[in-house]
């Protein structure tokens, strides 16, 4: 064959003069080219080549150049010095430029390739020249495109020295512009003269014999290259475009190679790599070829049989990328591929079978695919089969499934979301088990996931809370650091508690994340709490049991008119409703017994849902869950529904119910006989009996800007113990509070929380809380005014909850935990609640009656109501209850609604007689002071006397302090801050606040 | 009541003293007006006012945000206030000055008035007005008389008389406590370069020949012209010559109180600060012909013995310098002994009150009104002042 191909391409000569000319005329339009620019050839040539193809063309120019080369070059082949190889790159590289400029398609591409090939070439033709006759090699060469590159690698080292590879380069540099490659030529050999035929005459004398070789081959590399990329056009044009037999000869061997497979196998041949096809019918063409080719194989496989198996590889490797999923979606649908089993027990498997199969298994996807989308709602509401289960252990004949039949099939089926990574890395066992426990939480919301969780589950659910709650840990926290501080459970009760009960309580709730300790350890310990409580000689005072239950279903009540009012669709079975199903929960004990399946609630309770998936899936699950089965309120409602959900949760504080449904009455009954326990008895103290330091402290932790009357200090004092009484038990931090104990040791972290705005959308109030502890001072916060979503705040108070229910139940039984989350009254600070309050417009406060927690009956009716669990969303109010009270003072009300701006102007026209009389005392009080021995330790009027910026509270300490001060002077009355500030300023003493406007301590003056 | 006694408790334990600074040699608030566009006002306090300009024009490092676009530089200090004790009190002052409708310091009615056009933010604040030179000079004049200001013994320099112009516009209320200087010498000039010399080309200012600084360059920044007042208190204390107090006639034991000496040269008068705050007050109060008011910080008064005027922030600045900042003693005092700068400041000083003078001569009643000039968007001036803090 090889032998036919050279001599008819010799014999072709004959054609030439047609080719010749053209190429006769492209040398004289070089030198334009070259003397123009590098842009310049491209409009010149195309007038005489315009018609020509690309390959045509090449072709032509090829097979006139070898026709000339061998002509008048051959002897001179063994002159294959640097130069001459030089100057038949350089030739070759010309031709194959004009070869481009001819055909004009697209300059930027084409010479791009060539300059490859002339380099190519040379090696090839260097080889070539050496090994072989000059013509043979050319015409077999042609076919195998991407055999030059590896041959010409490999060829470079034998044949040419270094200067061979450096030519190469320098014309792969120069690519386009052949000018330069002439110039470059020229540069080296004294031929610049004749710019226009130089390339031409040159070419002839001097490197003829070689760029014969070289030439063919580099034509027919190009053909073949188009082929792969447009199998099936290829073939034919590449003979038609050819005039030499080997192009022709080419594509029928193809042919006849690709023929035999069946019709799928044919088409996924096309698509497939076709150079292996190709490289047989090289090889049977010639030696040299074989060597080549070996040389390629040594890329692919073996070598050298591959004349006989070519077909067969190619098929296997058109299977290969199947065998192997490469993409993420291919490794996750891999276990649900029909095909698959298949492919692995017949790796060998003919074409066909795998073709087919890949088709049904395309049909069977997408036919599953589609319906989930569809249904997915109904598919997900249905009992978690154990579909994945299914799926991978048997696998399914490779049927088409009627549309009908698949859609069937699907809706059977239950789906699993998720990631594909996930669905890949993850136990299919396990995000099953996800599945179920979400919808089984949505049925059977008592379920403890600690207590319940099967031992399936729960090697699983231990996993999942190392990882996944990260996210709400973060949530949990403000902008500070500190924790959200929506729940403080109330010591009171926990005086009675022993103290070994108390450390139990506190460990989890100590700021630990819950994820550390395992349920069962948190089980434990509830448990334990729960007995020592009802062992506790406490206990049998409770005589209200019933009464958290009342309340409950009150607001269970009001959970479902919510519910009603906020969801916008209606929720099918209303029992799915986390709102009417949490009521029911905690009535029915029954329930409570129903099985271990973990409980899910959205977004309230990472830490105790023992199965959920690893964190992405995690988010993605709860999503759907909630949109499908709970019929979660829009995250703008969810307010209420976490406000419920956690008055409830502190009704039941903690989860395990099963086992606690005996203990469960007890616990329920807690807080009430807690709250009679309470040290404090419910008659309000007798504020008439404190002295005026005390009262306007004691107003300052109500939030109110001092006052200076001390009856309506008393009397706004009243209200607000009536109401906060009638509305919640304690009000932590403020000085008023009864509870004599602080919070709860453990919690530090929480007393320090910042404070929350909690915004109940469907009132539309805003609840400004003031950090207890804390008091910023100065500017107002900007952090302090946004709201705290909700997601995060319900997140810590389930997890608190659930942290706190282990060890703490008697505690949150108490009840005192819906107290903590209250907006805490910034405790001296009548500033920051200023601020705060701005936030609340006028036309909300009348709307807060509207509110249903403000209007309900808890609130208003009943005290003890006020204290049951149901307290936290009314308690969030406890800031503005003051106002809805008509009784209250007004001058407060109208304070706490004042603009900074504004009120600092009522500051100023406040400033009434008595203050006038308190500040001559006060100034009387600092100048009469004595005098300080040490001068390191000024007194106060020295300090001032000296500029220094006074510390307001150090001084209105100093001021209220007894024996010292204005009790030095007679004034019974105590300074606030707000008082002395106002006198500093109108004495011109410089004043600071001791902490800056950012909370952080000064550090000089 | 368990939560009362808590916090005063805490109270209490948290009265821990900061250790306070001397009162600095200098600390001022100033208001920059953009050279090309004498629009664009910024407000800021500094200790060093030609540092702090340079930074303003980005000679030197730092400098706001505000005054960094290229073309509203260079900037000038037109105006600026010195004399605070206090960097807090500086802070204030500059505060109140970028914010006067929020300030409290200033009565309700301005700043109602102010407020009337405001819009609020997001946050429920309102918007700071607009910066423009007539109300920068409005809310400089009210809060140099607000009481919280006004015994800081306070002084207006105004280094650009178009300025100082509308500054006088309304001069008519009697209320101004704070001393108001003029040095328009040099003032562009001066611009040019940080700490260079303003050439005096004035041909109002007599200083000009003698190369001496003007403006924000002629400020004292260090104790230099305390500094004989400085090492008569070394002295005294150092062989214990204070004896009794100058008020009381009570002996004061060294080291065993803060005793303050009269500024006046000569004068060797010390006593107790409360005394001579007493006797200063009194004499405010017989000045101004009512009874005793009141008042805790005095301003200034006559000395008792000597009968010179003393300057009650001047005493406070020596007093605290000895009794707080020895460092800053033994640097002055080692500097006066190397160099023989000391007559130099002196110098320096009588100056001063000569080119005050001349520019009151200077004042001329000029009513062109200056057209209001409009600050681009003032909003986010704070940063000045924290700038200021971190440049201490």
């Amino acid at each position: 064959m090889a032998h036919n191909d050279t001599i008819d391409i010799i014999s072709s000569s004959p054609e030439f003069p047609d080719l010749f000319a053209p190429v006769a005329k492209a040398p004289p339009r070089k030198p334009t080219l070259r003397t123009g620019s590098n842009a310049a050839p491209i409009p010149t040539e195309p007038v005489g080549f315009g018609t020509l193809t690309s390959a045509a063309s090449i072709w032509r120019l090829s097979q006139v150049v070898e026709e000339e080369n061998p002509a008048q070059k051959s002897p001179p082949k063994p002159t294959t010095t640097k130069e001459t190889t030089a100057i038949a790159t350089s030739v070759s590289a010309v031709t194959v430029e004009v070869s481009t400029t001819t055909t004009t398609t697209v300059p930027g591409d084409k010479p791009a390739k060539k300059p490859r090939k002339p380099r190519k070439k040379k090696d090839e033709t260097t080889t070539v020249t050496d090994e072989n006759a000059p013509p043979k090699p050319p015409a077999r060469r042609g076919r195998p495109p991407k055999q030059k590159d590896a041959d010409g690698q490999t060829a470079l080292p034998k044949s040419k020295p270094a200067a061979k590879p450096r030519a190469s380069r320098k014309k792969a540099e120069t690519e386009q512009a052949s000018c330069r490659f002439c110039s470059c030529f020229y540069g080296r050999y004294p031929v610049p003269e004749e710019p226009s035929k130089a390339p031409v005459a040159p070419k002839a004398p001097k490197s003829a014999p070689v760029q014969i070789d070289d030439e063919p081959v580099d034509l027919e590399p190009a053909d073949r290259r188009r082929l792969d990329w447009t199998p099936p056009l290829d073939d034919g044009p590449s003979p038609a475009a050819g005039n030499s037999s080997t192009v022709k000869e080419l594509p029928s061997s193809t042919i006849a190679h690709i023929e035999p497979p069946v019709a799928f196998g044919k088409l996924l041949d096309t698509y497939g790599c076709k150079p292996e096809n190709d490289q047989p019918s090289e090889v049977t063409k010639a030696d040299v070829l074989g060597k080549r080719k070996l040389i390629e194989m040594v890329a692919t496989t073996t070598t050298t049989t591959d004349n006989p198996t070519g077909p067969q590889t190619s098929l296997a490797k058109a299977k290969a990328p199947k065998k192997k999923p490469r993409t993420i979606t291919d490794l996750a649908t891999a276990a649900y591929r029909i095909q698959d089993p298949v492919d692995d027990s017949a790796s060998t498997v003919t074409s066909k079978q795998d073709t087919l199969l890949g088709y049904i298994d395309v049909e069977d996807d997408k036919a599953t695919t589609k319906p989930s989308d569809a249904k997915t709602k109904a598919a997900s509401k249905k009992p978690a089969k154990p579909r994945v289960s299914k799926k991978k252990p048997e696998p399914w004949k490779q049927l088409l499934l009627s549309p009908q039949s698949a859609l069937r099939q699907v809706s059977g089926q239950d789906f699993v979301f998720g990631t594909s990574s996930q669905l890949v890395t993850e136990d299919t066992d396990l995000l099953r088990a996800l599945h179920e426990s979400m919808k089984t939480a949505g049925n059977a919301p008592d379920s403890d996931p600690f207590t319940s969780s099967p031992a399936k589950f729960s090697n699983l659910a231990s996993r999942r809370r190392t990882g996944n709650n990260k996210l709400w840990r973060v949530g949990a926290r403000d902008e500070d650091g500190d924790l959200l501080d929506l729940e403080v459970f109330d010591l009171t009760e926990a005086v009675d508690v022993p103290e070994d009960l108390l450390q139990l309580a506190n460990r989890p709730s100590a700021g630990v994340p819950e994820e550390t300790r395992p349920g069962k350890e948190a089980e434990g310990k509830t448990e334990r709490a729960i007995e020592i409580l009802s062992s506790d000689p406490v206990v049998p005072e409770r005589p209200t049991a019933t009464r958290p239950e009342t309340q409950i279903t009150a607001l269970s009540a009001k959970g479902k008119e919510l519910a009603r009012h906020t969801t916008k669709p209606p929720p099918p079975n209303p029992v799915n409703t986390p709102r009417a199903r949490t009521p029911q929960w905690i009535r029915s004990p029954s329930r409570e017994s129903t099985p271990p399946q973990p409980k899910v609630f959205a977004r309230a309770k990472t830490p105790p849902r023992p199965t959920t998936p690893p964190r992405a899936s995690a988010v993605l699950d709860f999503d759907f869950d909630f949109d499908f089965d709970d019929y979660e309120p829009p995250p703008s409602n969810q307010e209420h529904y976490q406000l419920l959900e956690q008055s409830q949760k502190t009704a039941s504080p903690s989860k395990t119910q099963q086992q606690q449904q005996g203990q469960q009455q007890k616990l329920q009954q807690q807080p009430q006989p807690q709250k009679k326990m309470d040290p404090r008895p419910p008659p309000r103290p007798k504020y008439e009996l404190f002295t005026d330091a005390q009262l306007s402290r004691e107003t300052a932790s109500y939030g109110f800007k001092p006052i200076k009357r001390r009856a309506a200090m008393i009397s706004l004092l009243e209200k607000c113990w009536d109401s906060k009484m009638g509305v919640t038990s304690t009000g932590r931090g403020t000085g008023a509070d009864p509870i004599p104990a602080s919070p709860n040791p453990g919690r530090g972290q929480a007393a320090k929380s910042a404070t929350v705005l909690k915004e109940v959308e469907g009132a539309g109030i805003k609840l400004a809380a003031a950090p207890a502890t804390k008091r910023p001072r100065g500017r107002p916060k900007k952090t302090l005014a946004p709201v705290a979503t909700a997601s995060p705040s319900r997140s810590t108070t389930n997890k608190r909850e659930k942290a706190a229910a282990a060890g703490t139940a008697n505690q949150t039984a108490a009840s005192t935990s819906k107290t903590a989350p209250i907006p805490v009254m910034s405790a001296s600070t009548p500033k920051r609640q200023r601020i705060s309050v701005l936030e609340i417009p006028d036309s909300d406060i009348d709307d807060s009656d509207s509110n249903p927690f403000a209007s309900s009956p808890l609130l208003a009716s009943s005290p003890l109501l006020a204290s049951s669990p149901d307290a936290s969303p009314s308690a969030s109010q406890l800031f503005s209850t003051p106002e809805k009270h008509p009784g209250q003072d007004h001058d407060a009300v109208e304070m706490s609604l004042l603009t900074e701006c504004e009120e600092s102007l009522l500051d100023i026209t406040s400033s009434t007689s008595s203050e006038a009389n308190l500040f001559k005392h006060m100034t009387r009080a600092i100048t009469t002071a004595p005098r300080t021995s040490n001068p390191a330790e000024p007194s106060w009027h020295e300090m001032i006397l000296m500029y220094d910026p006074i510390i307001l509270e150090d001084l209105t300490a100093w001021l209220n302090t007894a024996g010292q001060g204005l009790d030095s002077v007679g004034w019974e009355g105590e300074a606030g801050t707000d008082e002395v500030r106002r006198w500093c300023e109108s004495k011109g003493v410089g004043w600071v606040w001791r902490e800056g406007n950012r909370g952080q301590v000064r550090k000089r003056f | 009541m368990p939560p009362l006694s808590k916090e005063t408790a805490k109270m209490s334990t948290n009265t821990t003293q900061l250790q306070p600074k001397p009162i600095p040699a200098l600390y001022t608030v100033y208001i920059l007006r953009s050279q090309p566009r004498h629009a664009s006002l910024y407000i800021g306090s500094t200790p060093h006012p030609p540092r702090r300009l340079s930074q303003h024009n980005g000679l030197a490092k730092g400098g706001a945000y505000r005054t960094s676009k290229k073309s509203l530089r260079p900037w000038d200090m037109v105006c600026l206030v010195s004399g605070f004790p206090s960097m807090i009190a500086a802070l204030k002052f500059e505060w109140a000055l970028n914010n006067p409708h929020k300030s409290l310091l200033i009565p309700a009615d301005k700043r109602s008035e102010a407020v009337k056009g405001l819009g609020r933010r997001k946050t429920g604040h309102l918007k700071r007005p607009r910066k423009s030179l007539v109300g920068v000079m409005e809310a400089l004049r009210m809060l140099l008389g607000v009481k919280s200001f006004g015994r800081w013994g306070l002084r207006v320099h105004f280094f650009e008389e178009e300025v100082w112009r509308v500054w006088e516009r309304k001069n008519s209320d009697g209320g101004l406590r704070a001393e108001v200087v003029t040095d328009f010498g040099g003032l562009a000039t001066a611009l040019q370069g940080v700490g260079e010399e303003a050439d005096g080309d004035d041909d109002d200012n007599d200083d000009a020949q003698d190369g001496k600084k003007h403006g924000i360059y002629a400020l004292p920044l260090d104790y230099m012209p305390i500094k004989e007042y400085v090492t008569k208190g070394q002295e005294i204390f150092e062989f214990e010559r204070q004896g009794g107090c100058v008020v009381c006639k009570e002996a004061m034991e060294a080291g065993r109180g803060l005793y303050a000496i009269c500024p006046n040269i000569g004068c060797e008068a010390v006593g107790h600060i409360d005394c001579w705050s007493r006797c200063l007050l009194k004499q405010e109060a017989k000045r101004a012909g009512t009874d005793k008011g009141d008042e805790i910080l005095p301003v200034k008064g006559e000395c008792p013995k000597c009968h010179g005027e003393v300057l009650w922030r001047d005493m406070m600045k020596e007093l605290t310098l000895r009794i707080r900042g020895q460092a800053e003693v033994d640097k002055l005092l080692k500097k006066k002994k190397r160099a023989r700068a000391a007559a130099k400041v002196k110098a320096k000083g009588k100056d001063k009150a000569i080119e005050k003078e001349s520019n009151a001569k200077r004042k001329t009643e000029v009513n062109t009104t200056p057209q209001p000039m409009i600050v681009e968007d003032s909003e986010a001036s704070e940063d000045s002042e924290f700038l200021d803090i971190a440049h201490l």
